[in-house]
């Protein structure tokens, strides 16, 4: 059905556009009968962590897939942060983008670092070396950039910057499996990149993570730190934790990685369907992932121009909602804004102007195995509506809680 | 068999065993049960972040050891992370903990922003002792983390009176106290808390996973956020938590085990009882015993005792056996103060039971790949290694 009245929307008593929720997030599994496959061979092998086959084939198999040298999977992706702290034996500062998912900073708070926000540059959505070098005080250790969307930013410069101040360089690059910049993958930057497989990103492992390097050293630390075995104690590093990837998250990721390009290939058409939709540029726009290298188009985020459109973001986002397509505000808050740094430093705002923007107008839509070019659709039926009637519905919406 | 000392492998004989025996449980999950609930993953495209499988194997093991919450965790090493800095009495403190235990311990201590304080253990039990743990406690104690031994609870009730007096906070490492009792009543509900491990060598089967049980009802809502990054709702955390979730293909795989869990067990203890009778013989070995006192056990481990009286020393037998693919290892040795798990920070105690201990066992091949033929090839390897120990002693001290 195509909404066309206001009393059409579900906010306002009209059927919902989706009889069941879409969600934001991949969901990508492989086939049935090749997990079955996959878990009979682990059943019969009867290995189930520890370093197994299946764990090590993806290190090389990811190793390649992302062009360097050494690939260790483990739990999540948070847990390769808190590994990478550790394996690059860093003390003191880290200089960190507040917009970000809160792992990232969080996993320095378990490595016992200090994070120092920094603001976005507006256009990458990334740190920028710019915005960083006034921030690398004499306790600073690393500078950790986050590649937003898998898109890089200004990697160039900071590489400089970091080797100018003689500190360490590390990408947290959760969202960039299958992306490029300047031709090459993402883990091309930086000492070491971390990503992640979580079962909302383009290739899932259920849970899980890895951490990629060309550093023959690294690499062997990061082993080091990421189990207690006796036979795996192969560096001298400060700490170690229980961090192995298991079997069974191994297999996943092993058939996710046959069917990735097929994954990106849809993302990138429900992407395209989406921001070539009629409205779309009176609405405001999508992040584009024009520039630079290739994208898995993961994510489709919305960049709402509120001067072109009556309705703020949460009351699109409440109203999407009601219609059950479960749109998602992302990142929202900058972790500045979270506990405890909101009151560690509550006007850390103020510094970080173009993160407060971002994280008040970006909207991320549904696109993943869930979603159909039929659904985009819909979804832009609805804000189309939206766009033709902003302002009634802005008047007849519940007032926002203060 | 073994003729010749040349038949070792340690000498480059043909080894015992053709593939490992390994020191884990390594139970099978049951596949028809693994692959229906993992259908239902499928068809719900909810594969982690707390799902239904997730939920209802903690309700089963919530039920198993009688108590509010469990809280699963991708591992039990990121559980104890969580569970130690939630409890500490502040930042920065002490943990009391064995030195005689899994050689995570001290760096999960760390992690979770305190300081490792070994104290020795009671030499009969191997388990922490309390009055060593009552003379360290101080302004600078955040937290007991008290270890149940495989043989042995961890003085359940010196240590939660000890708690009681002195206000510092008890949780208890659990890991090989799974399916074990104390005065009748499941390991699980003691302390403020437990933490219990679903790593594949574990009683129950995950792949990687651990849980948590506590019947401290806040405690349990914190443990829930924490794991999940800290989050109380979409847009808000109440502090620095981190990725401890487990996923669904893991919990489908320890929900498959669950029904099967005692008879595990019982085929533990035959394995137990088939490994004493066939060592029963052998001068200068002793063994680990399960008391047999109306409490439950798991008899997950086959300790051996090695005593002066056996003519090669514990770490021969143990290069010996290794090399038959007996994947044999000396148990927790060397204690955790004098290894590389010892943070370079401390000092490290003296702590003679815990030394003495270090010297004796080996920790022998068990579980569910473990054939009764193999427990009597590993006796008659002993024997062999009795019988041949004045030629094999020079070649292998040769060997470095
Ligand atoms: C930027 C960023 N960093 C880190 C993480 C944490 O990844 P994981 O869920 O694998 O621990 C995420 C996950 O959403 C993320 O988006
Ligand atoms: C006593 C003890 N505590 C904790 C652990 C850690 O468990 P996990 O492997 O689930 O992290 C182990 C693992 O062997 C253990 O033996």
């Amino acid at each position: 059905m195509i909404k066309d009245s206001l009393a059409d929307l579900a906010i306002f008593g009209g059927t919902p556009a989706f009889a069941e929720p879409v969600h934001v997030g991949q969901l990508n599994l492989p086939p049935w009968n090749e997990f079955e496959q996959a878990f009979n061979g682990i059943f019969d092998r009867r290995y189930f962590t520890n370093h197994g086959p299946l764990v090590q084939e993806l290190d090389r198999r990811l190793a390649g897939y992302l062009g360097v040298r050494h690939v260790v999977c483990v739990t999540n992706a948070t847990v390769a942060l808190m590994v990478a702290c550790k394996a690059l034996d860093l003390d003191g500062e880290v200089i960190v983008p507040s917009f970000t998912f809160p792992a990232t900073v969080q996993a320095l708070f378990w490595a016992g670092l200090t994070p120092v926000f920094c603001d976005v540059d507006p256009a990458t959505h990334n740190i920028s070396a710019e915005l960083a070098a006034p921030l690398v005080g004499a306790r600073a250790a690393a500078i950790l950039g986050v590649h937003a969307w898998g898109r890089a930013g200004d990697t160039a410069a900071l590489q400089d910057l970091c080797a100018r101040r003689g500190i360490h360089l590390f990408y947290d690059a959760a969202h960039g499996v299958g992306c490029t910049h300047d031709g090459r993958s993402l883990a091309a930057f930086g000492e070491l990149a971390v990503f992640s497989f979580h079962a909302t990103k383009i290739l899932g492992s259920g849970e899980g993570g890895c951490l990629a390097t060309d550093n023959d050293d690294l690499a062997q630390r990061i082993r080091t730190v990421r189990n207690f075995h006796v036979s795996e104690s192969v560096a001298r590093v400060p700490l170690r934790i229980n961090g192995k990837m298991t079997e069974a998250q191994a297999a996943m990721g092993l058939l996710g990685l046959d069917h990735l390009p097929r994954w990106i290939q849809r993302n990138r058409e429900l992407y395209e369907r989406y921001r070539t939709w009629d409205s779309c540029r009176s609405l405001g726009g999508f992040v584009d992932y024009a520039r630079g290298g290739q994208s898995n188009c993961q994510f489709c985020v919305f960049d709402i121009d509120s001067a072109r459109f009556a309705m703020s973001r949460d009351q699109l986002q409440r109203l999407l909602r009601s219609e059950n397509i479960l749109a998602r505000r992302y990142f929202f808050p900058g972790v500045h804004r979270l506990a405890p740094y909101c009151t560690l430093d509550p006007e850390a705002g103020a510094r970080l102007r173009s993160t407060e923007a971002l994280c008040g107008r970006l909207l991320q839509l549904p696109l993943g195995t869930g979603v159909t070019a039929d659904c985009v659709d819909r979804i832009t039926g609805v804000l189309d509506l939206c766009l033709r009637h902003g302002a009634d519905i802005a008047r007849r919406l519940p007032q926002e809680q203060a | 068999m073994k003729h010749t000392v040349e038949d070792l492998g340690v000498f480059g004989g043909r080894t015992i065993f053709p593939a490992a025996r390994p020191i884990g449980q390594l139970a099978l999950p049951n596949r028809e049960a693994f692959f229906r609930l993992v259908a239902g993953v499928y068809a719900r495209r909810r594969i982690t972040n707390n799902g239904p499988l997730v939920q209802k194997l903690e309700r089963r093991l919530a039920q198993l050891h009688q108590v509010r919450h469990c809280i699963a965790v991708a591992n039990a090493s990121l559980g104890l992370i969580l569970l130690m800095q939630a409890l500490a009495r502040h930042a920065g403190g002490e943990v009391i903990m064995p030195a005689f235990t899994y050689a995570g311990l001290p760096h999960l201590a760390q992690w979770a922003g305190l300081r490792p304080r070994f104290c020795d253990v009671e030499a009969r039990s191997h388990a922490l002792d309390p009055a060593c743990a009552a003379a360290a406690i101080d302004d600078g104690t955040a937290l007991i983390l008290a270890v149940h031994q495989v043989n042995s609870p961890c003085f359940i009730t010196e240590f939660e009176q000890l708690s009681r007096d002195t206000g510092v906070p008890l949780v208890f490492d659990s890991v090989h106290g799974a399916r074990c009792s104390f005065q009748g009543r499941p390991i699980g509900g003691f302390g403020r808390a437990e933490v219990f491990s679903l790593h594949a060598t574990k009683l129950l089967n995950g792949f990687e996973g651990g849980y948590i049980t506590t019947s401290d009802d806040m405690l349990a809502d914190l443990l829930r956020r924490q794991r999940n990054f800290g989050y109380v709702d979409e847009a808000a955390t109440a502090g620095i938590g981190l990725n401890a979730k487990l996923n669904e293909l893991h919990a489908a795989a320890a929900l498959s085990c669950l029904d099967d869990l005692d008879a595990l067990v019982q085929r533990n203890q035959r394995r137990y009882e088939l490994y004493r009778a066939a060592f029963a013989g052998i001068s200068g070995l002793d063994c680990v015993r399960y008391a047999d006192n109306g409490e439950r056990w798991n008899y997950e481990f086959f300790l051996l005792e090695v005593t002066d009286a056996f003519p090669l020393s514990r770490n021969q037998i143990v290069t010996v056996l290794r090399a038959e693919q007996a994947l044999a290892r000396p148990y927790y040795s060397p204690p955790l103060h004098l290894s590389q798990h010892c943070p370079a920070f401390i000092d490290p105690p003296s702590l003679p039971v815990t030394e003495t201990l270090s010297r004796r066992f080996i920790q022998m091949p068990v579980g569910e790949t473990l054939q009764p033929e193999d427990i009597s090839a590993l006796a008659d390897l002993f024997r062999f290694m009795q019988g041949n120990a004045a030629a094999i002693r020079p070649r292998l001290e040769a060997a470095g």
